[in-house]
């Protein structure tokens, strides 16, 4: 009786449970598609292609650098690294005029560096601690906006300074600017400097009490070059150039042919920078020298004349298709061993700490001659307006002011010129 | 009517009923309610959502192009550098949102379309920040114009067709989701229907198989128990059974009980019975106890009236005792100072003793050499005697060479010239012969005189000699003798001290042990007082027990009654 009872029991018990597993099996599945992403930019053994931008004469050094870093990074990839001529000066026009065909890594001078951060171009680089401890303290600051690293230093001698043929100058002779024409106009030789250029002209102007400079705004200038108040006034500067440019021992000349002046002799002493060091020491031999720029004459006093300084540093583009690795090449043209590199090839002064400690380039005479000349010097921070104006005063007082303007009126127009706004 | 039949099994088929059919209706619904939870949820999270993230999506392009604006507008660093960060954060955004929404398309051609017009709006960006950082306005503004508006207007149109097709395709989920409902409603009421049938099925059993033999039971228990309460208590009789069941073996487990209790109520009684005959006989017994308790109480208390008798008069003799202590010390004390002064007698004695027999010996000895000397003196005075004879002799002699030297002149004389020098030398003989003479002379008169006064001299001494010996030597003798018998006395009254010192300390040792032998019979007593008052208390203790047995024995006696009285109330045990 018992057994028969607890088989109905169980009869009917399976038959309700299966019942209401059924029910709960209609209920329909939401399907939950995984979106798998695929994070992977950089797979191993894939070929990583890079564009570079340097100047021509640092093309072989460039190419030293490139084979080292395939080499130091042969077992994570292998690289297509191609180099195209371009002038540092000029990056940021080249950049900013395309920026997604522009180079994955490129050279800048400091000066250019708050346009870029500005349009996008640059970000703040990744490993910016130990990039900026390894380097001198200015030339990371030079790289440096806002507390925010953006490029890495690889020269602290972006300035300017003399070169001279020892072979007709004495120590003494490179004192003066006069001094020197009239050893040049004697020997029926030249001194050459890029007078057009906003960069070299800025010598005249820079110590002479009165003021040019970038405004808080970050893009335009303040400049009172046209004064006529003070010990020295606008137009005495203008003076001085004139009677520095009517001098048949001078001419003024791009920086690009100086080099080729001092190969040919026609130029035995000139403003140029360490990048064409090599260069000159190559034509000059053991009458090379270098040092600080000369006083030149102005309202009958002798002023210093003075300079820009500055660093020059590697940028990696934010639109690159490989920034890890623009990255990673970035970090290592800048980094110690190829900053020394850059100096026993192209005689360019280290912006890294212990390259620049070594005794060859304490001992170079290019790099004493811009830390010299750096205590007359700026660092060059102007708005875009600044250069076109220089330009055309320049050329004008190249040429000798053939129309007799009126130096007032020069001044005023250069002056006005640079402090324009930005939408002018 | 027995039936036949296990109750357990009933009711477990009974609750597995209407849990199976609780659990069936359960399930059904939820079910159900899935289903409609899906068409809603779709129509909330999917579509609702997807419209509003493609709402981000425009809103997000729309800030982008804008933030490009001010980015050419700006005229400070700080301003164009915080357009840029925006504008790359938004271009995040943008990318996660379309990143997001891709689930939702249902057709991916319409969702590739979008993100290609996102990508080329991304692509000319960079230009524009890069023209309007250089200053380029021109081109700045030329680019935003054309490229990245006309790529935002491509964004905006697209959207708002696939918004379009989102809205239908939300309309047909609200019509799905309508039909679900009717359904549930239709399965739900079946399930109600199925539910009740087995509810009644459920009391049927029930009423039968359960309350019909509980309430028999129920009332045979009960009628017992009023039995109980009127005091007729039957425990002869016993519960119904009217099945062959759990309830049955209940009805049967109740009727062995009462069985059992039965029995034990029997015990009960006789015990009661034999306890209170007990508690008698022990009341007896505590009632003697008591009065020899009393007794011994009684007998203590004169037994310590006497130990504190006691322990007065020990400590009177105690102080007694002390007092005598006191004074034979103090004649201890005494004793010893005379013993002191005995002995100091006794030396004083030997001292005066040797002194005077020293001086006794040293006067006779001296008085013996004196006499030795003066004997000695008397015979050397003699001597005089010879003196004379001698002198006599030397007269004579001085008389013969007188004699000679006349001769000698004489024969000088003779000798003429030759003997002139033996003349002179005659005559000086003849001087020297009278000098002799005259000193012989005097000689002898002084050696009268000197016999003279040695003879006195000799006689005096003698007489002195034996008035010392006759006299003062027998007087020093008695002087010796008296030391003597001093001294005797003396080492008399110094033994005597000494005995009698003997004796004090003696008194003095029994002193102390007679009052050490007080102080402990003092001890004993008081010893004895204590343990007499210990007896005491533990008399006053087994009073106090015998108290309490006493009670105790009452409230046994009450229980055996109150037992008695309980088992009354069963007439029939």
């Amino acid at each position: 009786m018992k057994n028969k009872s607890f088989r109905y029991i169980g009869i009917i018990l399976s038959m309700l449970i299966l019942m209401s597993a059924c029910s709960e099996k209609e209920t329909t599945e939401k399907s939950s598609s995984e979106v798998t992403s695929v994070s992977e930019t950089d797979n191993q053994n894939q070929t990583v292609e890079l564009k570079v931008w340097a100047e021509e004469y640092d093309f072989d050094l460039m190419n030293m650098m490139i084979e080292s870093f395939k080499q130091e990074y042969a077992d994570e990839a292998s690289f297509e690294i191609t180099i195209e001529a371009n002038s540092e000066s000029e990056t940021k026009d080249n950049v900013l005029s395309d920026v997604h065909n522009a180079a994955d890594v490129f050279l800048i001078p400091d000066d250019q560096l708050s346009v870029m951060v500005a349009s996008g171009a640059l970000e703040p680089i990744p490993d910016a601690e130990a990039v900026s401890s390894r380097n001198t303290p200015e030339s990371s600051e030079s790289a440096t906006i806002n507390g925010k690293m953006y490029a890495y230093p690889v020269t602290a001698d972006n300035g300017y300074f003399l070169y001279y043929n020892k072979k007709y100058f004495s120590e003494k002779d490179v004192q003066t600017l006069d001094g020197i024409l009239e050893i040049a106009k004697k020997n029926k030789k030249k001194f050459s400097m890029e007078l057009t250029s906003g960069w070299y002209m800025y010598a005249f102007f820079g110590n002479t009490g009165l003021e040019m400079g970038l405004n808080d705004d970050g893009v335009t200038n303040h400049c009172n070059w046209n004064s006529t108040e003070g010990e020295i006034k606008g137009t005495d500067i203008a003076k001085a150039m004139l009677a520095v440019t009517k001098n048949s021992g001078f001419e003024s000349r791009e920086d690009g042919l100086f080099v080729e002046g001092v190969a040919d002799g026609s130029i035995i002493a000139g403003i140029s920078g360490v990048w064409n060091s090599v260069d000159v020491k190559k034509s000059w031999g053991d009458d090379y020298g270098a040092c600080k720029l000369p006083t030149y004459t102005c309202n009958g006093k002798q002023i210093q004349m003075a300079s820009f300084t500055g660093y020059k540093m590697a940028g990696v583009n934010y639109y690159s298709q490989n920034k890890d690795w623009a990255y990673k090449f970035a970090d290592w043209i800048s980094n110690e061993e190829n900053q020394k590199l850059r100096f026993v090839e192209r005689n360019q002064g280290p912006s890294n700490i212990n390259a620049a400690a070594s005794d060859e380039v304490t001992e170079s005479p290019a790099i004493k001659a811009v830390i010299e000349q750096s205590e007359f010097g700026v660092l060059q921070r102007v708005g875009n307006k600044f250069w076109d104006p220089c330009a055309d005063f320049g050329a004008v007082m190249a040429a000798g002011n053939p129309d007799n303007i009126d130096l007032q009126e020069l001044m005023d127009k250069l002056a006005n010129g640079i402090s324009a706004a930005i939408t002018e | 009517m027995k039936i036949k039949g296990s109750i357990k099994i009933s009711i477990l088929l009974i609750v597995l009923i209407l849990g199976g059919v609780s659990v069936f209706s359960n399930a059904v619904a939820i079910k159900n309610i899935k289903n409609v939870n899906t068409s809603a949820e779709k129509i909330t999270d999917e579509y609702m959502v997807s419209i509003s993230k493609l709402n981000d999506i425009r809103t997000i392009t729309q800030e982008i192009h804008n933030m490009s604006l001010s980015h050419i507008v700006a005229t400070d660093f700080d301003t164009m550098l915080d357009m840029v960060e925006k504008i790359r954060e938004s271009e995040d955004l943008l990318n996660s949102k379309l990143e997001e929404y891709k689930q939702y398309m249902s057709d991916s051609k319409d969702y590739d379309s979008l993100k290609e017009s996102v990508d080329n709006l991304e692509y000319y960006i960079p230009d524009l920040l890069a023209y309007s950082a250089a200053g380029d306005n021109e081109n700045a503004y030329s680019c935003a114009n054309n490229q990245i508006a006309m790529y935002a207007d491509e964004i905006s149109d697209k959207i708002s067709v696939i918004t379009e097709n989102t809205s239908l395709e939300t309309e047909q989920a609200r019509a799905s989701l309508s039909e679900v409902y009717n359904d549930s409603v239709v399965m739900s009421r079946t399930i109600i229907a199925i539910s009740a049938a087995a509810f009644a099925f459920a009391v049927v059993i029930v009423l039968f198989r359960v309350a019909r033999p509980l309430s028999i039971a129920t009332k045979g228990m009960n009628e017992i128990i009023r039995d109980i309460d009127n005091g007729q208590g039957d425990l002869t009789k016993r519960i119904k059974i009217v099945s062959n069941d759990e309830i049955a073996a209940l009805g049967i487990g109740i009727n062995k009980f009462l069985e059992k209790l039965q029995n034990i109520l029997k015990v009960i009684s006789d015990n009661a019975q034999n306890m209170e005959a007990v508690v008698s006989d022990v009341m007896v017994s505590v009632d003697t106890s008591n009065k020899s308790v009393e007794d011994v109480s009684n007998v203590t208390n004169e037994l310590s009236a006497t130990m504190n008798t006691m322990s007065e008069s020990a400590s009177v003799i105690n102080q007694s005792t002390s007092d005598m202590e006191e004074k034979v010390n103090a004649i201890a004390d005494r004793t010893n100072t005379i013993n002191e002064y005995s002995k100091e007698m006794k030396v004083h004695a030997d001292e005066i003793e040797l002194s005077a027999r020293t001086n006794m010996e040293n006067t006779t000895k001296k008085v013996n050499d004196m006499l030795t000397i003066l004997k000695k003196a008397i015979e050397d005075s003699e001597s005089v005697n010879e003196v004379s004879a001698l002198t006599n002799e030397i007269l004579s002699i001085a008389r013969y060479t007188k004699l000679l030297s006349i001769n000698a002149s004489i024969e000088a004389a003779k000798a003429g010239e030759a003997g002139k020098g033996f003349s002179v030398v005659a005559s000086e003989i003849g001087s020297l012969a009278n000098s002799s003479r005259e000193c012989a002379d005097k000689i002898q008169r002084i050696n009268e005189i000197v016999i003279n006064a040695v003879t006195n001299l000799s006689e005096n001494s003698g007489e002195l000699v034996e008035f010392m010996s006759a006299c003062i030597l027998p007087e020093f003798e008695a002087f010796v003798k008296s030391g003597e018998e001093y001294r005797n006395k003396a080492t008399f009254i110094e033994n005597s001290m000494d005995e009698f010192n003997e004796r004090i300390i003696e008194f003095q040792h029994s002193m102390i042990q007679i009052s050490e032998s007080i102080d402990s019979i003092a001890n004993s007593v008081n010893e004895s007082a204590k343990g007499v008052n210990m007896v005491t208390e533990r008399t006053n203790i087994l009073v106090d027990d015998m108290n309490r047995i006493t009670d105790k024995m009452d409230v046994n006696k009450n229980i055996s009654s109150s037992l008695k009285a309980e088992t009354d109330v069963f007439a029939k045990l």
